[in-house]
């Protein structure tokens, strides 16, 4: 168990110096939700009054977004760049399971996102709840934690796809418009038909912005966070379930 | 037990397709392992031959554990490396492309390190060990350096320092000298005849015959996923009965003349040509040309078209 947990450290460590040395996407990942906000709140001035809620319930959304676009996306890209780069046989033909190297690879992305969302949100709630903004922070990052880990089962399920299909871009570029139209994080989604409302309940990405919207505000949700843990514990089931039965096809069929 | 790595009757098959058309396509098979057995005892190196798409890779794939044969079974040091791939994994190394499998902005030090971390050794050790191992293929120099700056023969020889990280007993090594200058390949055969020194089974491939003759103790030849021939050099080609051609100069009044013979059994010949020199003037230089790998290998597999 030791052995593992130092294996786990090390791909942490290794994916924490690659990304450090090309840091330009971190950048970007804590500026853009400020911009595209921005933006939206400012073309809506013009036809209705913006309050810092709604700015905030936007900034919040567009984060969470962008987070579980990256927790879904980061396997599937790892695995595929590892296949381009010649690195899975190595990582194959090594004794450690591939789980613990994913894992590892997405806890990485995970701190990564939940550091970029503190930066950028840290000013705005500042501003606007003072102190108790912090706290009401600090658990609405934890309930990003909790939230980032179901986007990791679907990840693993995205991962076991491209090694099968062996096209990723294809593959994401399919999944990401799905996915980002079915957060319900950007828009108020009680206007939705009923089938629709409920597709976008069964995925992770509303369920964690609503619950850290409503930590934000105050208004702590319980049953929205037995919500979030369940569905960590089903994602992840199914993420691993998939993803092992992928790898022992490619397996039967060659890397 | 004396054998390190045995591979019973492994059998694979892909399924592909082929273009028919603009957008049609026809499902095909390729064989590409047909019943292929051999085995490799410690402290020796086995090299294996064959044309491209002969069943090499596949071969090594399986031996590797990251394909599974649809027949037949493989053991290495005892496991087998289907159903104890973990147990197997632990106790090889492998270099299968020489210039990539690195992470780019890391450097090779920073890549051999967290390689060594996989297997299992803890920090420290890893750390000794990468240290020791840029300095056995000649790296040290550039061990901080990030790995995309190295050249091609750089890359190689990082490749072969992380096939040896954890010290494994079995190694396996698919073209380890492809790219590298003379003298780096000189070390790297040198090095591969130190590791068998200390015992260690080496499944080598190259498609450099002379090379595999000058390192490796047997061969296997296969085509179409067939072992088609299997020994030590020599074996080989006594078994195909290859001629050594000898030469005899002869000096006769000021003029000289090569008397030539094409032969399995160079001595005789030898004796014969200098007779026959010494009669008609001065005997000059004699030379032996003995029969390369090459062509056996261009035999064996033209008689298998």
């Amino acid at each position: 168990m030791r052995s593992r947990l130092g294996v786990f450290y090390a791909v942490m460590i290794n994916e924490l110096k690659i990304i450090s040395r090309e840091p330009g996407g971190l950048v970007l990942l804590i500026i853009l939700p400020y911009f595209i906000a921005g933006g939206m709140a400012f073309i809506a001035s013009f036809f209705t009054k913006i309050t810092s809620n709604v700015f905030i319930r936007q900034f919040v959304g567009f984060e969470v977004l962008m987070l579980s676009m990256i927790m879904v996306q980061t396997g599937a890209r790892f695995l595929n760049e590892e296949r381009n780069g010649g690195r899975l046989e190595f990582l194959l033909a090594s004794p450690t399971s591939m789980y613990v190297i994913l894992l590892g690879t997405s806890m990485v992305m995970i701190i990564v996102d939940i550091g970029a969302f503190t930066i950028a949100s840290l000013p705005l709630l500042y501003l606007n709840y003072g102190l108790i903004g912090m706290i009401r922070l600090t658990i609405a990052l934890l309930l990003l934690f909790i939230g980032l880990l179901p986007l990791y089962g679907l990840g693993l399920l995205m991962s076991g796809i491209v090694i099968k299909l062996k096209d990723a871009d294809t593959i994401m570029n399919i999944v990401t418009p799905i996915l980002t139209i079915l957060s319900g994080a950007t828009y108020p989604i009680y206007v939705l038909p009923w089938w629709i409302k409920d597709l976008i309940y069964v995925l992770p990405m509303y369920i964690t912005f609503s619950s850290m919207y409503m930590e934000i505000m105050g208004n702590t949700g319980l049953s929205l966070i037995l919500n979030l843990i369940l569905s960590a514990i089903i994602y992840l089931l199914l993420g691993v379930t998939a993803y092992a039965s992928f790898e022992k096809e490619i397996k039967r069929g060659g890397v | 037990m004396n054998i390190a790595i045995e591979a019973h009757e492994l059998r694979k098959r892909f399924i592909s397709y082929e273009r028919t058309g603009f957008l049609s396509k026809r499902k095909i098979v390729i064989e590409a392992l047909r019943g292929v057995s051999f085995g490799i005892k410690w402290g020796e190196i086995y090299g294996l031959l064959g044309p491209n798409g002969a069943g090499k890779t596949t071969t090594v794939k399986i031996l590797t554990t990251l394909l599974i044969p649809d027949d037949g079974y493989a053991i290495i040091n005892g496991y087998d490396v289907v159903k104890e791939a973990k147990a197997v994994r632990k106790i090889i190394g492998l270099v299968l492309y020489p210039d990539k499998g690195f992470y780019s902005r890391l450097s090779g030090y920073e890549n051999l390190v967290y390689f060594g971390r996989l297997y299992g050794l803890d920090k420290s050790t890893a750390e000794l060990r990468a240290r020791e191992l840029m300095d056995v293929v000649g790296l040290k120099e550039a061990m901080n350096r990030p790995y995309e700056e190295y050249s091609l023969g750089m890359r190689a020889r990082l490749a072969i320092a992380r096939a040896l990280i954890h010290d494994p007993p079995v190694l396996f090594l698919d073209e380890p000298t492809i790219g590298l200058d003379p003298i780096s390949a000189r070390e790297v055969r040198e090095l591969v005849r130190k590791l068998r020194r200390e015992g260690k089974a080496i499944l080598f491939t190259s498609h450099n015959l002379w090379e595999v003759e000058e390192v490796c103790d047997r061969i296997g030849i296969i085509n179409n996923g067939l072992m088609i021939i299997e020994g030590s050099p020599k074996d080989i080609k006594d078994m195909l009965g290859l001629r050594y051609t000898v030469e005899v100069e002869v000096q006769i009044n000021g003029r000289i003349e090569v008397l030539r013979e094409e032969t399995v059994n160079p001595a005789d010949a030898i004796r014969k040509l200098i007779s026959e020199a010494e009669a008609r003037g001065k005997v000059g230089k004699i030379r032996i040309n003995e029969p390369s790998l090459e062509e056996a290998f261009i035999r064996v597999i033209k008689s298998e078209k």
